[in-house]
């Protein structure tokens, strides 16, 4: 006791004032930390606050319903229904292997595919995309731990293949790809809503917390020019015809002049839309519109019509024809030889003479021939309402050769797309109006209101109705008299014309032999034109001539449309 | 000295503000923990060890701090036992072996070895009657303090280590070092960190969080993360917080370790501004009450008591919050009387005890 006495006055004297110290730490450690927390909570509070909200909150993206899309007639051509997507958080899978046992039955997927997929290193993977209702009920009813679903509409086509290119199809994530699905996806895909909701720092959502929802707009419907009974009966022909001569392809366009309303349009080779993923690629073109080919003695009426609108002739003119013609370099002769003969002007269309056209050609002279060719539509795309449509080519007047006056008028050396052929010939059909196709009708919304409407539109004017006229009565003639009388109908009198082109080489000058494109273009019924169809059909074996091969195809289909349409016969 | 006595003799201004920081720390846990999976199990617990708390801190008050001079080379040779033991029985979560675990508690011996320390410091020094100016006497403070601290080191129990440290330096000055020697030991201590850093013996999490308090930014999903997370959810409470049980970021597990080392995250989100300035006043008062202590202990024995378990609190509250707050590295030392832990809170409750017990005979 007595040495703690004698201690005290000296920690008075030392440790005292270094008590001090400790209060001097502790009033300053405070400051630093009200400073600190000012500057955290009230001045930098919004930042803050921001931020917790950012990694808090969760957005959600609700997919819309996509829109259908109809045929002219209201039938269900695309349609889509709920399907759900399942996918798997990996991280909370206990028995990966039992999981992929039991779900692998069920999905009809591989084991060891599944087994992988649940031992990824991540918080989410898919298990299966888009797998109808009773395959995900069969997995809920499971309630393994882990395992998600998502509401994602699947893309249906009813009739799987039919209008497969001009339909076109949607992707994974909903968006059109190919075909009006990509064309109008803008009105099919709808405004996607969103969800926010609140999420722990797993990202999983909290039972009962905040959450907003915006909902989603569905997607318009479309309607369109399509008739799926039209549709349906082209696209079979087509392939018998396809088939009955091992073409390689071939393609059918069936329109209303008047409108420019494409009824039908399809292609050989075609595809399932149900299982566009596994068709090759070959079969996914739409040839109608992205293809070209040289079109032939179908160039002979359009050389024609501008002879008719000059008016150089009158269809009843008589040629003394020889049977070749040389220009420049070239002789040319006819595709069946015979003695030099007389024509009249309207022969040299209907039995389809090379000698009478190039005659004709070289009257007209290179800057008028072009002229219409241009006025036709042949030198640009036609504008229909499809993704990737391109245009043939025909060579400028100031590049022709000597030899180009020579070939042109009867097919050879320009091309064009079967779009821009058929279109050709509803100028002919429509009084001479051209008149632009299209493939839409209109856009409905959810009460089946008409958001958007394909603009009427009265045409562009390029050759007068009498000369319309005119070739529409030689082109009864080559039906009835000429090359096409295949596609003679009963009971309805048929206009049209055969073509019959040898197919360039790919590379270098030149045409391949024995490889050649066979069409036919004509309209029915011939004094009042409600239809054009053109059959298109690539590299047929065993047969080559237009009115063989092609004129067939359009009889059959000209003849159901004209009943389907109910027009009666003449 | 009969107990009536001692009890209006008692500290009221320092029992009732450790009352008070002990029921706002519970009241924490409580909100920190309410969502999770074990639901009251954290509460259940933190009451036990605040009941067990409270009554060690009357025990401690209640005892003459003076008879425990007699008992200063078993309490030493008891706090090594310990340290030792948990090499031997002691589980290890998340890379460090600090815990020995009894029923159903873990008892953290690091924890307790600070007061231990305090008291047997306290006596050492006490025996230089306030003057350490012998080189010989500063050696053997340091050396005693040595042994128990390389124990912590090895489990590792860095936070702890640090508070050790902090309490030899605060009760060194209190006991009359010289200004000299004491630079030097700073000195030496600087020398120690710089060899430290050039022969790369940090463990590479402890290199990363300095790397990350100077730079927070630096890896937000990594290293950066708790810093990150505390920062925001402190930043969002704003002024007056987002209400009781209403912090988002709490409840939604985002800030890490919240209801342990974290804690003030959860006050800062929670109650604001303004409950963080509440925290802040409770502690002004404790440690200020604990300084006063200090200079009117009846002996050197009690001063430096004292002074060592104001040096504790103080080093522990300002790099808890600091840490919280981003102006401290992050370093796994708990908040005093708040973070949820039963050792911490014994330890802290026996300390107060042992103020109460000098305070209370500070008159002859």
């Amino acid at each position: 006791m007595s040495a703690q006495k004698r201690s005290a006055p000296r920690r008075a004297r030392r440790g005292e004032p270094r008590l001090l110290f400790f209060l001097s730490l502790l009033i300053i450690g405070l400051l630093c930390v009200v400073v600190r927390l000012l500057s955290v909570q009230v001045v930098e509070a919004k930042r803050y606050q921001a931020l917790a909200n950012s990694q808090r909150l969760r957005r959600v993206e609700i997919a819309p319903h996509r829109g259908t899309i109809y045929d002219r007639q209201g039938k269900e051509l695309a349609f889509s229904v709920d399907a759900e997507t399942i996918y798997a958080t990996p991280y909370f899978i206990k028995n990966p292997a039992l999981v992929a046992s039991k779900l692998s039955p069920i999905l009809e997927l591989d084991e060891a595919s599944l087994f992988e997929k649940l031992t990824k290193d991540s918080g989410f993977a898919y298990i299966a995309r888009k797998v109808d209702k009773e395959r995900a009920e069969a997995v809920r009813a499971l309630e393994i731990e882990g395992i998600s679903f998502l509401k994602e509409g699947k893309r249906c086509y009813p009739y799987n293949s039919l209008g497969s290119h001009v339909i076109g199809f949607v992707g994974m994530d909903g968006r059109g790809l190919a075909g009006l699905e990509l064309y109008y996806d803008e009105f099919l895909r709808g405004e996607p809503g969103q969800l926010v909701a609140e999420n722990d720092p797993l990202g999983r959502p909290i039972p009962g917390g905040v959450s907003r929802l915006t909902p989603s707009t569905d997607g318009d419907g479309v309607i369109l020019t399509i008739d799926r009974d039209i549709q349906y009966r082209a696209e079979e022909e087509l392939r018998l015809q396809v088939e009955r001569f091992q073409a390689k392809g071939g393609s059918i366009i069936v329109m209303n002049p008047r409108t420019g309303e494409i009824y039908a349009m399809a292609n050989e080779p075609a595809f399932d839309l149900n299982g566009f993923s596994k068709a090759s690629a070959e079969s996914l073109r739409n040839r109608a519109v992205t293809d070209v080919y040289e079109p032939g003695s179908t160039m002979k009426v359009i050389i024609a019509s501008t002879a008719l609108e000059e008016k150089m002739h009158r269809p009843d003119d008589v040629f003394h024809l020889p049977s070749t013609i040389k220009v420049a370099d070239k002789v040319i002769g006819e595709a069946h030889p015979r003695p030099p003969e007389d024509f009249t002007f309207a022969e040299i269309v209907a039995k389809s003479s090379n000698v009478g056209a190039i005659t004709i050609g070289l009257e007209l002279g290179k800057e008028r021939m072009y002229k219409y060719i241009e006025a036709f539509g042949l030198t640009k795309r036609t504008g229909i309402d499809f993704p990737g449509e391109t245009y043939g080519f025909t060579p400028p007047p100031d590049r022709w050769s000597g030899s180009t006056i020579g070939n042109i008028p009867f097919g050879q050396g320009i091309s064009a797309t079967p779009l821009q052929m058929i279109q050709a010939f509803s100028v002919l059909a429509n009084d001479g109006f051209w008149v632009r196709p299209h493939l839409l009708c209109r856009v409905i919304n959810a009460r089946g209101e008409a958001v958007k409407t394909y603009p009427e539109d009265r045409g562009r004017k390029v050759i007068s109705t009498q000369t319309a006229r005119e070739i529409r009565d030689i082109l009864e003639q080559a039906v009835n008299e000429g090359t096409g009388e295949a596609a003679r109908i009963d009971g309805y009198r048929v206009a049209g014309k055969t073509g019959t082109a040898q197919k360039p080489k790919e590379e270098g000058g030149g045409y391949e032999p024995g490889r050649h494109i066979a069409s036919f273009v004509g309209f029915a019924p011939a004094q009042d034109p409600q239809l054009v169809i053109l059959v298109v059909i690539d590299e047929p074996v065993g047969a080559m001539y237009g009115g063989v091969v092609a004129a067939p195809v359009f009889k059959k289909v000209a003849e159901f449309s004209l009943r389907h349409f109910r027009i009666p016969p003449e | 000295m009969d107990l009536f006595k001692l009890v209006r003799r008692v500290d009221l201004v320092l029992a009732l503000t450790i009352l008070a920081l002990v029921s706002y720390g519970t009241l924490m846990v409580y909100s920190a923990t309410r969502a999770d999976a074990g639901g009251l199990l954290f509460l259940r617990k933190q009451v036990i060890w605040v009941i067990l708390g409270f009554v060690a801190m009357a025990g401690a008050a209640i005892f003459n701090y003076n008879r425990l001079r007699h008992y200063t080379t078993f309490i030493y040779l008891f706090n090594l036992a310990l340290l030792i033991a948990v090499f031997f029985v002691g589980y290890s979560t998340l890379g460090a072996r600090r815990w020995i675990p009894i029923g159903p508690f873990n008892f953290q011996p690091s924890e307790f070895a600070k007061v231990f320390l305090i008291i047997v410091l306290a006596a050492f020094l006490a025996t230089r009657r306030g003057e350490v100016t012998r080189a010989i006497d500063l050696f053997l403070a340091v050396a005693l303090v040595s042994i128990p601290l390389f124990l912590i080191f090895l489990q590792p129990d860095l936070g702890t280590a640090l508070v050790i440290m902090m309490i030899l330096l605060g009760m060194l000055l209190v006991g009359g070092i010289k200004i000299r020697h004491l630079l030097m030991i700073i000195a030496v201590g600087l020398l120690i960190c710089l060899l430290v850093f050039q022969f790369n013996l940090l463990k590479e999490y402890q290199m990363k969080r300095l790397m990350v308090f100077l730079n927070p930014n630096l890896d937000p999903l990594g290293a950066g993360y708790n810093l990150l997370q505390s920062k925001i959810a402190v930043g969002s409470g704003q002024l007056l917080g987002k209400g009781l049980f209403s912090g988002t970021q709490t409840r939604l597990q985002f800030i890490p370790s919240r209801h342990t080392d974290f804690i003030f995250a959860v006050v800062g989100e929670e109650l604001g501004f303004v409950g963080g300035v509440v925290l802040l006043i409770l502690y002004f008062i404790a440690i200020s009450r604990g300084i006063r202590i200090a200079t009117t202990a009846r002996d050197m024995f009690g001063a430096l008591i004292a002074a060592g378990v104001v040096s504790m609190w103080l080093f522990q509250i300002f790099v808890n919050l600091g840490m919280t707050i981003g102006i401290m590295p992050i370093a796994g030392i708990p908040l005093p009387f708040f973070s949820y832990g039963g050792s911490s809170m014994m330890t802290h409750l026996i300390a107060a005890g042992l103020l109460l017990s000098v305070y209370a005979r500070r008159f002859k």
